[in-house]
């Protein structure tokens, strides 16, 4: 045997323990630890999981929680220690009505509620990744006062829709690809928003954003539901026309047998121009004459496969900050 | 616990780092050769200036800050000299050339502030912009790297945050930030920033402890508001504000750097992060005052002050503040 046999030994050696590593590695889907998913904590472990991080909060105490050692915490796209930083530092309350949604796949769990900071109320949207039964992400969204002027309802009248927790009959339900497909839908159609629809509307759709029903009623001079009401009708209109791009979309959150589906992302607000035309031909202006973004976590719950309602709380970040819980070469050159 | 970044910006840092590890290959030649060259300076600095990494003077470095600034308000960036890589950030998040103030900006200063360091090969425009019509305070800084713009750091205060904000009608830089110093009134750079690092160290968790030296008469000025004579202060001046822990809210100043100096004109140009993280909205001052935070929730402010340091002392501050997401990263 020469020197060059031994070398395409080695080689051929080589490339089949390569490939059998290879084939290991990539039996499942990418980003999967395996091709069975093992549910060790179902929708109401999670749900409990919400209330546990919530009390810790409340208390600042986060031996009242199981945190992994290596948890990750993020506050309006900020990452920090956990337990001692921003709400960390300022809470006193949480207040008791609340909605909270969970995703057994992918062991997130999502809650929408108002928290206190030295008495003064704020919208908190915040997920937690459960892994071991052990916290190991944290994202909140705080939407708090004084801001840049955005929608913020008063917290005593929030409303929560109990259809985001009414299990839907299996025959209605739709797959979670499609869920996935409806709301990256909707911000395709709040995205450039020139009339175009690229998802389907409930007849009866409903938006809640920061406390305000922003598709129905009149929530002051200039506000969505006061040029149109209706989730179709107002995006027939480009009414949202500013949004340069919904960008960094994620869907952490896919409830099947709820039909509920939770995104977390940013709306680029160029304002490359300050004024633009509906649809109808009237003429709008914009409140922000400056590039800003916003931030937010969105709940949609679909029934018959359509968008029945959107929750979402969201809050102004300075124009184009990334998440960091975004995947840079994906999320942002893909949306 | 977070570390406070007292250094230098990455880049600059990386660039020290080159200098300093030629330098010292350099100073063992030398040491082998001819034990007495030793005496000659091996600063980092040193090495830089007489490098001139920039490859831009003084006079250079302004133009190429009037040439971006003509093409900022053209809305045309495609005929400036740009460097191979290229790092362009507003308000500490990293854009694409053409986005942000790009896409809004309708007129610029005519009579701006310009500083430039050739030393480093930085230069500082500062002034008012219009977007669509409406003002805000805009400093923008490039960094020069082989005549060539290969850093542009914009930081835009704009009207409407919870940031404190006054008109911008009348306002322009202070003159005494271009005027040169005697000669007896300047300091070597080390101790310029050495002054700048005790005005912030004294401002962070401030509690009546000087950590610096302030002239009897310092003034400081945030996005043209009288910080420190102004209406309803409770005490006249840097030095007064700072002996009774006026400044307490602010939990650290990080991220801080001093990407421009003058020595001749007594300015270092600083950019630093004030991190509020309001665990508390009512404190009292050392002199028994009980006073209230402006916001309360954490936030961060974005700052680019001036500093005019004259005989050893901070004379007066003035720069721009911007509202941001608290502890939100600095991305230099």
């Amino acid at each position: 045997m020469n020197r060059k046999n031994v070398s395409a030994t080695f080689s051929r050696v080589t490339a089949v323990a390569g490939l059998l590593a290879a084939g290991a590695a990539l039996a499942q889907a990418p980003g999967q630890p395996s091709a069975v998913i093992r549910v060790d904590c179902d929708h109401a472990c999670l749900i409990d999981f919400t209330e546990r991080y919530l009390d810790a909060l409340v208390h600042r105490d986060t031996t009242r929680a199981p945190f992994s050692p290596r948890v990750r915490f993020t506050e309006n796209n900020v990452e920090m220690p956990l337990g001692n930083d921003g709400l960390w530092g300022t809470i006193n309350a949480v207040w008791e009505d609340s909605m909270a949604m969970a995703d057994e796949q992918t062991g997130n769990a999502v809650w929408f509620g108002i928290v206190e900071e030295h008495g003064n109320p704020a919208y908190l949207a915040l997920r937690i990744k459960v892994e071991d039964r052990q916290i190991t992400e944290v994202e909140t969204i705080v939407n708090r006062l004084p801001d840049m002027p955005k929608p913020f309802g008063d917290p005593t009248r929030l409303y929560y829709d109990p259809a985001f927790s009414e299990i839907e009959p299996p025959e209605n339900r739709v797959s979670r690809e499609r869920l996935v497909a409806i709301a990256d839908g909707y911000f395709s159609t709040v995205e450039l928003n020139d009339g175009t629809i690229f998802t389907p509307f409930h007849e009866d759709c409903g938006r809640v954003e920061n406390g305000i029903r922003t598709t129905s009623g009149g929530s002051g001079p200039g506000s969505a539901g006061s040029i149109a009401q209706g989730c179709e009708e107002q995006l027939r209109l480009g009414i949202y026309r500013i949004n340069k791009r919904i960008r960094e979309r994620r869907y952490p959150l896919i409830d099947e047998e709820r039909q509920v589906i939770v995104a977390t992302g940013f709306f680029d607000h160029a304002n490359t121009f300050d004024r633009y035309t509906l649809t109808d031909g009237r003429e709008m202006r914009t409140v922000l004459k400056w590039p800003n973004s916003i931030s937010l976590i969105e709940a949609f719950k679909i029934k018959d496969g359509k968008i029945h309602r959107i929750h979402a709380v969201f809050t102004y970040v300075p124009y184009f900050m990334h998440s960091p819980f975004a995947r840079p070469n994906l999320d942002f050159q893909t949306r | 616990m977070r570390r406070f970044n007292v250094m230098p910006n990455t880049h600059f840092r990386a660039a020290e780092t080159v200098f300093r590890s030629t330098a010292a290959i350099a100073a063992v030649a030398l040491l082998s050769a001819a034990p007495t060259a030793g005496a000659q300076s091996t600063s980092p600095r040193a090495a830089a200036m007489a490098s001139a990494p920039s490859g831009c003077d003084r006079d250079c470095l302004i133009g190429l800050a009037d040439r971006y600034m003509a093409a900022l308000v053209d809305k045309d960036f495609s005929g400036l000299p740009w460097a191979e890589r290229v790092r362009f950030t507003e308000n500490d998040v990293g854009l694409m050339m053409g986005d942000g103030v790009w896409g809004t900006v309708t007129k610029i200063d005519d009579d701006p502030f310009k500083l430039a360091d050739p030393a480093t090969g930085n230069v500082l425009w500062v002034g008012i912009v219009e977007e669509h019509g409406q003002p805000a305070y805009y400093a923008m800084r490039l960094a020069v790297e082989d005549g060539r713009i290969a850093e542009v750091e914009t930081v835009v205060a704009r009207e409407g945050t919870p940031a404190h904000f006054a008109p911008t009608a009348d306002y322009r830089v202070d003159d005494t930030f271009s005027a040169p110093l005697p000669e007896a009134e300047r300091r070597p750079r080390e101790r310029m920033i050495a002054l700048v690092e005790g005005y912030y160290n004294t401002m962070q968790l401030n509690d009546g402890q000087l950590l610096g030296e302030f002239a009897a008469d310092c003034k400081r000025v945030s996005n043209g508001v009288d910080m420190t004579h102004g209406e309803n202060v409770p005490a006249k001046g840097c030095r007064a504000q700072f002996e009774i822990g006026y400044y307490k809210p602010v939990d650290r100043v990080r991220a801080r750097r001093y990407p421009i100096v003058d020595e001749e004109r007594g300015v270092v140009v600083a950019f630093a992060m004030l991190d509020h993280a309001a665990r508390y909205t009512e404190y009292q001052t050392l002199d028994g005052q009980t006073l209230s935070i402006p916001v309360e929730y954490p936030n961060s402010h974005r700052v680019m002050e001036l500093f005019k340091i004259r005989n050893g002392a901070v004379e007066r501050v003035e720069g721009f503040a911007v509202f941001q997401p608290y502890l939100m990263p600095s991305p230099y």
